[in-house]
This record gives C-alpha cells, structure tokens and sequence, in this order.
C-alpha cells in the first residue's frame, strides 16, 4: 500500500472516530434538560445530624433510597416552600413502583438555630409524611455543605433581622449515598422529572 | 309614590357609592391576589398579585399595613449565580400605564405574625402617608 493510500485510510479513520465522537456528545447533551451528571459520584462525607424527630442522621441515613436534597430554612417564604412543594410534586409524579428504591425529600436547614426539630416537624409534616428534615451543630452541618459544595450565609439586615443567603440546586444522592447529579434553579417540573426517571432508570 | 321615592333614592345612593369605588379602581388596581396562609408552626407568609397603574405618572407603594398582620415587609428574591437572595426593598414602583408582578421568586410581601385566626384580611396600600387603595381578601393554602 503506498504512502497516499496509508494516508486517505487514516484520515477517513480519524474522521469517523471524531464523527462518532461528535455524535455521542451531542446524543449525550440532549440525553439530559436540566440536570448535571457527576462523571464521578462523590461519596457523602462522615457528620452527625438530628432529623425532624431528633433520630440521628449520618451518611448512612441516605443509604438504601434515593435523596432530593435541597438546603433551605422555615423562615423563607418565598423559594424555599415552593421548592419543597415542587420537589413533592415530582415525587408523587414518578411512580415510585417502577423503580427499585425508593425516592424521598430532604431538606437541610441552613438556619439550625431556629429550625430546631420540633419546627421542622410541623413544617415537613405538612408536605406529606415521607419526607426528612435536617438540623444540628453548624459545625457539622458545614462538614456537609462544604464537601457537597453548598454555600449558605447569614445575612443581617438593619433592623437586627436575619436571613440566609444560600445555594439554590437540588442534589441528588443515589441509593449508595452518593452525590451523583446537580439540577439548577429554576428547577421546570417536567424536565426535572424526565431526567430523574432516566438516572434513576439507568442505575445499576 | 313614597316607596317609588325610596327606591329611586337606594338605587341613586347604590350608584354613587359603586362610581366612588370605580373611579378609586381606576388610579390602581390589584389583581391576582394570592396571599398565603403561613405553614404549621410559622409566623410569616408571602403575598403575591399583580399592581396595575393606570394613571401617566408613576406610583410609588412606600408601606402596606394590615390590621390582621404584625408588619409586612416588601421583599424581593434574587437567584445570583445559583445563590438565592432574599432582600428587603423600600417600595414598589409602578410606572405609568404598566403593570408590576409581585410573584414567586421575585417581588414579594412578606406578612409577619398574623394576630388573629380569620381567613379573610385586609391590606392598605399607602404612597407615603396617601392610601391609595384597601383591599380585603382570603388566604390561600400553600400547595402541597
């Protein structure tokens, strides 16, 4: 075979090689609407929580189900209860008894001195008794939110009031309590849910 | 001919009364009321609906007060790189001849330790120390 044919051979190799390259990326980009993959899931880091009936909460707590996980506070009145409601609605949406695990909601308070258990309890109570809410030592709550890049922030303002300033993405933390995808705000209710059926559907 | 008059007379004082109320309309109109009932265990609430300004000039809502909330403060939540910012605002202006959407996840009211347990309220929209408009309305349930 001379040099020219060796050379038309490669080049229409490595055309197609970027070809089907191309056409992965591209049937992966429009895989997904709303959501980010973690090419590596991240493990959930060692802390020590209490949840909404005082039981302890731990990273073995998110083992054996998936994890809606949105980190909020009870003296929001705006984002943080209709995040809650929309992530119930998804809930609901997907029929649970198509998949393996189970799928729950989690929120974690980012204002723990006055979410305290008995508060958080009437509050989550209120979406359905399914779901988990979370509090306890900032210093352990900070464990948490630094290892899954979440930010929060309290935030005075001239009357001596407080609020808090915090992330505004939805984690989900698969059945092995990991860390495994990122949907960002503003969360569309159908695309969040047709992206959560196919991770959920995809997991081995 | 004396119960001819009276009516003549209702239906007058009726006409007037509903003109008064029109014409009230005509400066501002509020519609698409949603105040929220406050959860479980919680003092504060959001309130939503839509602020029409039908004059040329613009309106300014410098204070909202309400005999059935301790105070409600106009806030406004902002999305920052992911981040969610619940600010406090001073007013709420409308411009001439447009519309402002107070709605979830921007403009809001924020009613503080409700005083009483009635579903039905009443807001007062002041432009410094001018009412402008009152409105009565009922609470709505947050969705589930």
């Amino acid at each position: 075979m001379n040099t020219k044919k060796k050379f038309i051979i490669i080049s229409f190799v490595t055309l197609l090689i970027i070809a089907a390259f191309m056409l992965n990326q591209s049937e992966h980009e429009s895989e997904f609407k709303s959501v980010l993959i973690l090419e590596e899931p991240i493990q959930l880091p060692d802390f020590s929580l209490i949840d909404h009936e005082k039981k302890p909460v731990s990273k073995d707590t998110f083992k054996g189900q998936w994890d809606l996980i949105f980190f909020g506070f009870t003296n929001c009145p705006d984002i943080c209860p209709t995040t809650i409601h929309t992530l119930n609605l998804i809930r609901q949406k997907i029929k649970q008894s198509d998949f393996e695990k189970t799928l729950r909601i989690a929120l974690v308070s980012v204002d723990p001195e006055r979410d305290t258990p008995p508060v958080l309890s009437q509050y989550i109570n209120y979406f359905g008794d399914q779901n988990i809410a979370i509090t306890g030592d900032i210093e352990e709550l900070t464990k948490l939110t630094k290892a899954l890049g979440i930010f929060f922030e309290k935030v005075f303002d001239d009357y001596d009031n407080y609020t808090v300033n915090h992330s505004a993405a939805v984690l989900l933390i698969n059945p092995a309590a990991e860390f495994s995808a990122l949907f960002s705000a503003p969360h569309i209710l159908e695309d969040f849910i047709d992206d959560l059926k196919k991770i959920m559907d995809d997991y081995l | 001919m004396k119960l001819k008059q009276m009516r003549l007379f209702l239906l007058s004082v009726v006409f007037f009364l509903s003109s008064c109320s029109n014409s009230n309309d005509s400066q501002i109109m509020i519609t698409d009321i949603n105040i929220i009932q406050p959860l479980p265990g919680k003092s504060i609430s959001a309130g939503y609906f839509t602020l029409t300004n039908n004059t040329e000039s613009l309106i300014e809502i410098t204070k909202i007060t309400s005999p059935d909330f301790e105070s409600i403060q106009i806030h406004d939540s902002v999305l920052d790189e992911g981040i969610v910012k619940m600010q406090r605002i001073d007013s709420l202006q409308i411009k001439a001849k447009s519309r402002l959407a107070l709605e979830n996840g921007g403009k809001h009211l924020m009613l503080i330790d409700k005083k009483n347990s009635s579903e039905m309220i009443s807001l007062n929209f002041y432009e410094e120390e001018k009412l402008l408009i009152s409105l009565k309305t009922n609470l709505t349930l947050r969705s589930k």
